[in-house]
C-alpha cells in the first residue's frame, strides 16, 4: 500500500514536471481510486489515474507518454540507466577534453560546465579558431611586454564572447518540447524519453516553431488554430452576457423593499448591468522578417474572423492595409485575394506610419471597449515613435495583446522588445503550445 | 448504492439500457470510480458523442429519479436553486393591505418558495441522479456557484436558513468544451472524456438503436462516417445521433446496402452543413467513398 502511495506521488511529480497542474485533493482521489481498479490490469490503471489526474484534454498525448514511460517494465529502466551512464561518462570526457584545450599559458579558462560543453560540439575549424587564438595571447605580447597572467580574465571574457556567438550561429538545441529539466536525473532521464516518443509519435507540431511546421502537419495546425479562435469567441460570448440579461427586475429585493411602504413595491430593484462585450481588432505584422509565418498569420486572421462576430483585421509592414474578410467565404480564396491584392506583403516594417494611418483613416476601429491584438515581432523602424503612440491608444481601449513571435530568450537583445513590452501585455507566442496557452489564458 | 456496486455489475446495466461501452473508451471504470468516490463525474466531448445519455442511463440503473438542469446562456442561481415565487406574494401582499401587521416570515416562508432542480436534488429524499447539462454554456459565475453547491450539499436561504441534503446524489456534469472549465471545478470531478466512437463501437450502438438495420448496412454506414470524420476537413464532424438519423432514412427507404445513390439521397442527414456536403462533394463523393469503404470490408475480411 505504502509503495503504491510512493509510486503515484511519484508519478504525480512527472506530471507537474511536465506542466500539467495537480492538486494535493487530485492525488488522494488518485490513490484512493487505484483501491478500487485491479492493479494487474494496467489499462485499469492507467483509466483510474487518467479520470483522476488528468483534466485537460489537450494534454492527453502528455499524460499517455508519461503513463507509459513510468509505468514501464524493469528491464527497460535498466536500459535506461546504462543509457544515463553512457551519457555521463561521454561528457565527462568531453569536458576534460575542453579544459585540456582551453588553455592560457598552461592554465585552464574559467568557464562554466555549458560553456565547456558549447566548445565541445563546435565544427572543427571553430575550435581550431579559439584554440590559435589562446595559443596567439598566450605568447603576445602588449606594448613590448609579454601578456602575464593578470590577462587571463580578459582573455576568459574575449573567448566566453566567442562562445556566446556561436551559441547563436548554432541556433537552439531540440527542445525537451515545453519539458525544463528538473535537475534530478531520474527524472530528467524520463523527461527526455517522453519528449523523445512525443516527437516520435505526435510529430513537433505544438511546440516546433510555427515557421518550420512541416506541410504534413499543416491541416493539424489550421483546424487547431480554428479550435482556440472558437473556445475565445465562445468563452467572450459567455462572459459578456448578451443584452437581453441588461437592468432585468430583481423581484427578491423589490419585494423586500416594499415591506417597508406597507407592500407597495415602490422602489423597483434592478439586477446588475453586465460588461459590455469586447470588440477586437487585430494587427498582423506581414513585413519581410514575419514572411515564414505567413501562412500561420492567414490562418490566425481567418480562424479569429470566422469565430468572432465584427472584428476588425488589418496588415501592416510599411504601411498599413484593411484585411476586409467576407463571413462564409472559404479560407483559400479569401486569402489569395488578401494576398494578391496587398502591398504590404514583405516590405521593411514600420508600425509607427500604420498607427499613423489606422488613426486617420479607421478612427472607429478604436474605443473603450476595443481589444487590440497585435502579432508581430517587434522588428520596425521608429520603434520608439510607435511605442509612444501605442501607450496613448492603450489609454482609449480595453487593452493592448503583443502575441510576439521572437522566442523569449531573445527578448533581452532587442530593446524594441523593452519598448513594447511596457506598452502592452506581450506574450512569446511562436509554437502552437504558446497560442494554445494564451486563449486559454483569461486576458478579456 | 454505490456500496455493493462491481465493475461487472455496472457493465451489465450499462448493457441492459442499450448503452454500449467498449474497453477503449474507459467509459465503465470511470464512472465505477466516480460513483465508489462518491465524486461528481464530468462527462466532456464533441456534442453527440453520449454525454447526457450516461446520467440517463445510471438514473435507470438505480432506479433514482433523474433531476436535471439544462443550462443556457444567462442561466442564475435564481434558476437554478430556487425562487421566490414572487406572483404568489404579491397577490398575498393585495389581499392583506388592510391589516397592518404584514411581517416578512410570512411572505418569505417555504408556501412562497419555489425549488429549482439543484434545490429539488438537494431536498429529494430517495436516489438521485443530478445532471447538470451543458455546463460550458454558463459563465464563470454561475460555475462558481455551482462549485460551492456541489462542495457541501447545503443551501442558505437567508429567509428560511438551511437546507442540507440528506443523502449526496450522484452528479453527473456534461460540457461540449466550447470553454475552458474553471480548474476549482475540474478538480472536485472525476473526469471522463468520451471520444468519437471507433467504427467498430459505432457498429454496435447502432446495432442496439436500430437492430431493424442488418448486419451489413449498419457495418458499412459505422466505417462509411469513420471514414469521412477522418478524411475530411469538416466544420462538424458527425455524431452518432446523426449517424442514427442517416441509417434510419436509409431503413426508411428499404436500403440493404451502400450505394451512391443512397448516400446522394441521404446525405443532408448527416451532414448537416452545407459547407461540408460541398467539401464531401468536392475532395471526396459518394463513388468514392462506397468503394473506400468496400476496401476496408475487404480487408477486414481478409483477417
Ligand atoms: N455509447 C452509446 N450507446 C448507445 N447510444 C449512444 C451511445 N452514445 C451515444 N448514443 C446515442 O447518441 C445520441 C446522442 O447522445 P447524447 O447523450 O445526447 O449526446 P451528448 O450529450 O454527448 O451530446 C443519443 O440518442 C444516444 O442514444
Ligand atoms: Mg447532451
Amino acid at each position: 500500500m505504502q509503495e503504491l502511495d510512493l509510486r503515484v506521488t511519484n508519478f504525480v511529480h512527472l506530471l507537474r514536471v511536465m506542466g500539467i497542474r495537480i492538486s494535493v485533493a487530485e492525488t488522494l482521489d488518485a490513490i484512493k481510486g487505484l483501491t478500487y481498479a485491479d492493479l494487474g490490469d494496467r489499462a485499469q490503471v492507467k483509466a483510474a489515474l487518467r479520470a483522476t489526474l488528468l483534466k485537460n484534454m489537450d494534454q492527453l498525448p502528455l499524460f499517455e507518454e508519461a503513463f507509459s514511460s513510468y509505468f514501464s517494465p524493469p528491464e527497460v529502466k535498466g536500459q535506461r540507466h546504462a543509457q544515463r551512464q553512457e551519457v555521463e561518462q561521454v561528457q565527462a570526457r568531453e569536458i576534460s577534453r575542453a579544459e585540456s584545450e582551453l588553455q592560457f599559458q598552461g592554465e585552464s579558462l574559467e568557464l562554466t560546465v555549458e560553456q565547456k560543453q558549447l566548445y565541445s560540439k563546435l565544427p572543427e575549424e571553430g575550435k581550431q579558431r579559439i584554440q590559435d587564438f589562446l595559443q596567439r595571447s598566450s605568447e603576445g605580447h602588449k606594448l613590448g611586454e609579454k601578456l602575464d597572467v593578470n590577462f587571463k580574465p580578459i582573455i576568459e571574457n574575449l573567448v566566453r564572447g566567442q562562445l556566446d556567438y556561436w551559441k547563436r550561429q548554432l541556433g537552439e538545441e531540440t527542445p525537451l518540447f515545453d519539458l525544463v529539466p528538473s535537475g534530478e536525473d531520474e527524472m530528467d532521464d524520463l523527461l527526455r524519453e517522453v519528449a523523445d516518443s512525443l516527437r516520435e509519435h505526435h510529430g513537433n507540431y505544438l511546440y516546433e516553431d510555427l515557421k518550420n511546421i512541416a506541410d504534413k502537419d499543416l491541416p493539424k495546425v489550421n483546424s487547431l488554430i480554428r479550435k482556440l479562435s472558437k473556445r475565445l469567441a465562445s468563452r467572450i460570448s459567455r462572459r459578456y452576457h448578451s443584452s437581453k440579461r441588461v437592468g432585468r427586475l430583481d423581484f427578491r429585493r423589490t419585494i423586500h423593499s416594499s415591506l417597508s411602504y406597507g407592500g407597495t413595491p415602490v422602489e423597483l430593484k434592478f439586477k446588475r448591468r453586465p460588461r459590455s462585450k469586447p470588440k477586437f481588432l487585430l494587427l498582423c505584422d506581414v513585413s519581410g522578417s514575419m514572411a515564414r509565418y505567413a501562412s500561420f498569420v492567414l490562418q490566425f486572421i481567418y480562424g479569429l474572423s470566422s469565430a468572432l462576430k465584427g472584428i476588425e483585421s488589418f496588415v501592416f509592414s510599411e504601411d498599413l492595409e484593411r484585411t476586409t474578410f467576407v463571413r462564409g467565404q472559404n479560407f483559400e480564396e479569401s486569402m489569395v485575394k488578401i494576398m494578391n491584392r496587398s502591398q504590404e506583403w514583405g516590405g521593411g516594417t514600420n508600425l509607427a506610419r500604420s498607427l499613423d494611418t489606422l488613426l486617420a483613416h479607421y478612427p472607429d476601429a478604436i474605443s473603450k471597449d476595443t481589444v487590440i491584438i497585435l502579432l508581430s515581432d517587434t522588428k520596425t523602424l521608429e520603434a520608439r515613435r510607435a511605442a509612444l503612440q501605442l501607450k496613448q491608444i492603450g489609454e482609449k481601449v480595453k487593452q493592448i495583446i503583443w502575441l510576439n513571435t521572437l522566442p523569449r530568450k531573445q527578448w533581452s537583445q532587442h530593446k524594441s522588445v523593452r519598448e513594447f513590452d511596457r506598452v502592452s501585455r506581450m506574450f512569446e507566442c511562436y509554437t502552437l503550445a504558446h497560442l494554445e496557452k494564451i486563449m486559454s489564458s483569461q486576458f478579456v | 448504492m454505490a456500496m455493493d456496486l462491481t465493475l461487472d455489475s455496472l457493465a451489465r446495466s450499462f448493457s441492459e439500457t442499450g448503452y454500449v461501452t467498449t474497453e477503449d473508451d474507459q467509459i465503465l471504470i470511470t464512472v465505477y470510480l466516480a460513483l465508489k468516490l462518491g465524486k461528481p463525474l464530468l462527462v466532456t466531448g464533441a456534442p453527440g458523442v453520449g454525454k447526457t445519455e450516461i446520467a440517463k442511463v445510471l438514473s435507470k440503473a438505480f432506479d433514482a429519479e433523474l433531476i436535471r438542469l439544462q443550462c443556457y446562456e444567462g442561466l442564475d442561481e435564481h434558476k437554478a436553486l430556487y425562487e421566490w415565487n414572487y406572483q404568489r406574494q404579491l397577490l398575498r401582499i393585495q389581499m392583506m393591505k388592510d391589516s397592518e401587521c404584514l411581517a416578512e416570515k410570512d411572505l418569505f416562508s417555504p408556501d412562497y418558495l419555489l425549488a429549482r432542480p439543484l434545490l429539488k436534488a438537494i431536498q429529494n429524499s430517495g436516489p438521485t441522479v443530478l445532471l447538470i447539462d451543458e455546463i460550458d454554456k454558463t459563465d464563470e459565475e454561475f460555475e462558481a456557484f455551482l462549485f460551492e453547491v456541489l462542495s457541501d450539499f447545503q443551501v442558505s436561504i437567508p429567509e428560511l436558513g438551511t437546507v442540507s441534503a440528506q443523502q449526496i446524489p450522484m452528479v453527473v456534469l456534461t460540457s461540449n468544451g466550447e470553454r475552458e472549465l474553471s480548474d476549482g471545478l475540474k478538480r472536485r470531478c472525476i473526469f471522463l472524456y468520451v471520444e468519437l466512437p471507433s467504427v467498430d463501437k459505432e457498429y454496435k450502438i447502432i446495432r442496439a438503436k436500430v437492430p431493424e438495420a442488418g448486419e451489413k448496412l449498419s457495418r458499412q454506414v459505422a466505417q462509411a462516417v469513420s471514414l469521412l470524420r477522418s478524411g475530411l476537413d469538416l466544420r462538424k464532424q458527425p455524431s452518432i445521433a446523426e449517424t442514427l438519423d442517416w441509417i434510419r432514412a436509409m431503413m426508411a427507404l428499404e436500403a440493404e446496402r451502400l450505394t451512391p445513390e443512397l448516400i446522394d439521397k441521404t446525405l443532408n442527414l448527416l451532414l448537416k452543413n452545407k459547407e461540408d456536403r460541398d467539401g464531401f462533394e468536392k475532395n471526396l463523393g459518394s463513388e468514392d467513398l462506397v468503394d473506400q469503404v468496400l476496401q476496408a470490408e475487404y480487408k477486414n475480411a481478409g483477417r
